[in-house]
């Protein structure tokens, strides 16, 4: 296989498979790597019907998805095969991102560029484990759910080259996104910037200033398409909980970021959200 | 009394102020004018605290029929009734709402003199909703909006452009606007006073950035000065 559009996606989760479905979208080839048949069989399902909806919706260009189921291969390994990227994006944890990418490492030569998609896990912590080309390792942070959100975060590590932010950038905008080059700093910017909207709402309710629905009232009011605590009940209570956890870590422990225990009582009770049908609000 | 409703703060208010109700809105620099009681006044102003408190005193001299609308996002509303001999005419909000020209409002005020207000607030801005919240600096909208300004200036100092950061706020979050963009809308010194506030009353996170600092220190705003 040709280096020129082959994107290798490891990982079919849901963003995953979502950047799979951007990459098949726009020409590319993708090899998509889960090592659980089950989950790559239901992978193949979502993307075809993302493309198709996608497509009925006039969101993606018809001659970019041309041929598209062609251009997708899948497998529970990324062996014999000679992309130009490799996008990581397994579970959020860096006990289990480390040993991959010391693998992907090994095993790629330096032109091949190592991207992980993590939402707030430190780049160079992750680039400390590919000792041998950690210049062509960097971060590719889209936003859930990709095929829709406009934004990637371009994330150089303090041993990244220049040259992997200029390819990044060229590689999102190919897949019609818009990327922007943040600093490799707990929660890079979005997720940092975001915190107070959650932690000082979550304050404000525990303090008694208001109430969890009327401070979604006001945000919604000022223009905000989901108050704070629909948008928690939206992108599930314990992934928000555990961003607010990383980013409190990451950050030493400043007070700014310091989860809230209205959250983890909500998980406790496995109230997750819309997920789990009750999160601070009730679902049918 | 006269019809209209007198505004002291920002221009722009005065604009965004007219939309909502039927009474004429005049807006009143530093020197109101007196002789003419209006329906209401709104003291939109953030601080100097000394500078609101003289002059929410001598507001309540001047008319002392008319109800005054009062910013209680930099002192407490509770703060501000000691200030006056007449307390039950006061009522507490955050002008930021009212300046981003949203949907509802959120207002502080005695429980006593509440069922008062409320009639008087919906017929003066119909179209208006109003959410009773507790008397706490910053609530509701500020306490978020000046810490997400906060947030923002870091990334400022490390190089980003204010073009940039509104982008990615807009397209990873959908706000309305990015954090810069609240900031142009409310004055850079003027989240500086909230955060000023609310660091004295609610704890060390809400330290202003040093850039906020510097501007604050360059336009001579400050809640003491």
């Amino acid at each position: 296989m040709s280096a020129d559009n082959l994107v290798i996606v490891i990982g079919s989760g849901t963003m995953g498979r979502g950047i799979a479905q951007v990459a098949l979208s726009h020409g590319f080839r993708v090899h998509l790597v889960d090592p659980s048949t089950s989950q790559r069989e239901f992978a193949h399902k979502a993307i075809s019907q993302g493309i198709g909806r996608a497509l009925e919706k006039g969101q993606v260009p018809r001659e970019g998805t041309l041929g598209w189921p062609e251009r997708l291969t899948m497998g529970p390994d990324w062996h014999d095969r000679d992309p130009a990227w490799v996008i990581e994006a397994i579970p959020e944890s860096l006990d289990l991102k480390g040993p991959l990418f010391t693998q992907l490492d090994q095993e790629f030569g330096e032109s091949v560029w190592l991207a992980s998609n993590t939402s707030s896990i430190a780049l160079t912590a992750i680039q400390g484990m590919a000792r041998r080309f950690p210049h062509r390792v960097g971060g590719l942070h889209f936003f859930n759910p990709v095929p829709r959100m406009a934004l990637v975060e371009v994330i150089a590590g303090m041993a990244t080259a220049p040259d992997f932010v200029t390819a990044a950038h060229a590689l999102v905008k190919q897949w019609g996104k818009e990327p922007v080059t943040v600093p490799d700093r707990p929660g890079f910017l979005v997720n940092r910037v975001a915190r107070p909207y959650y932690l000082e709402s979550l304050r404000m309710v525990e303090e008694g200033v208001t109430d969890f629905e009327a401070c979604d009232q006001v945000f919604e009011g000022a223009g905000f398409p989901m108050g704070p605590f629909r948008l928690m009940d939206l992108v599930g209570i314990d992934v928000n909980f555990s961003v607010s956890q990383s980013v409190f870590e990451q950050t030493f422990y400043d007070p700014r970021y310091r989860p809230h225990a209205l959250q983890q009582n909500k998980i406790w009770l496995g109230h997750l959200g819309r997920k789990s049908k009750r999160g601070f609000y009730a679902y049918e | 009394m006269n019809d209209m409703i007198a505004v002291l703060g920002p221009d722009s208010l005065g604009a965004i102020i007219q939309q909502h109700t039927s009474h004429a809105v005049q807006l009143w620099d530093r020197d109101p004018h007196p002789g003419r009681e209006p329906q209401m006044i709104i003291d939109a102003t953030l601080g100097p605290v000394s500078v609101k408190r003289d002059r929410l005193r001598w507001l309540a001299d001047q008319y002392p029929q008319t109800p005054l609308l009062t910013a209680s996002s930099t002192v407490l509303f509770a703060a501000q009734q000691r200030w006056l001999p007449v307390p039950e005419r006061l009522i507490g909000f955050d002008p930021w709402l009212m300046q981003a020209n949203a949907r509802v409002l959120t207002v502080t005020d005695r429980e006593d003199t509440r069922p008062l207000h409320q009639e008087l607030l919906a017929h003066l801005f119909p179209d208006w909703q109003w959410q009773w919240v507790a008397d706490q600096v910053g609530a509701v909208f500020a306490r978020v909006i000046a810490p997400l300004v906060n947030e923002s200036m870091e990334y400022l100092s490390m190089g980003l452009t204010d073009a940039e950061i509104n982008r990615a706020v807009k397209l990873g979050l959908h706000h309305p606007k990015g954090p810069l963009e609240w900031a142009h809308l409310f004055g850079l010194s003027q989240v500086g006073l909230v955060l000023q506030a609310m660091h004295r009353s609610l704890g060390e996170r809400f330290l202003p950035h040093p850039l906020i600092q510097r501007q604050m220190a360059e336009e001579g705003v400050d809640l003491d000065a």
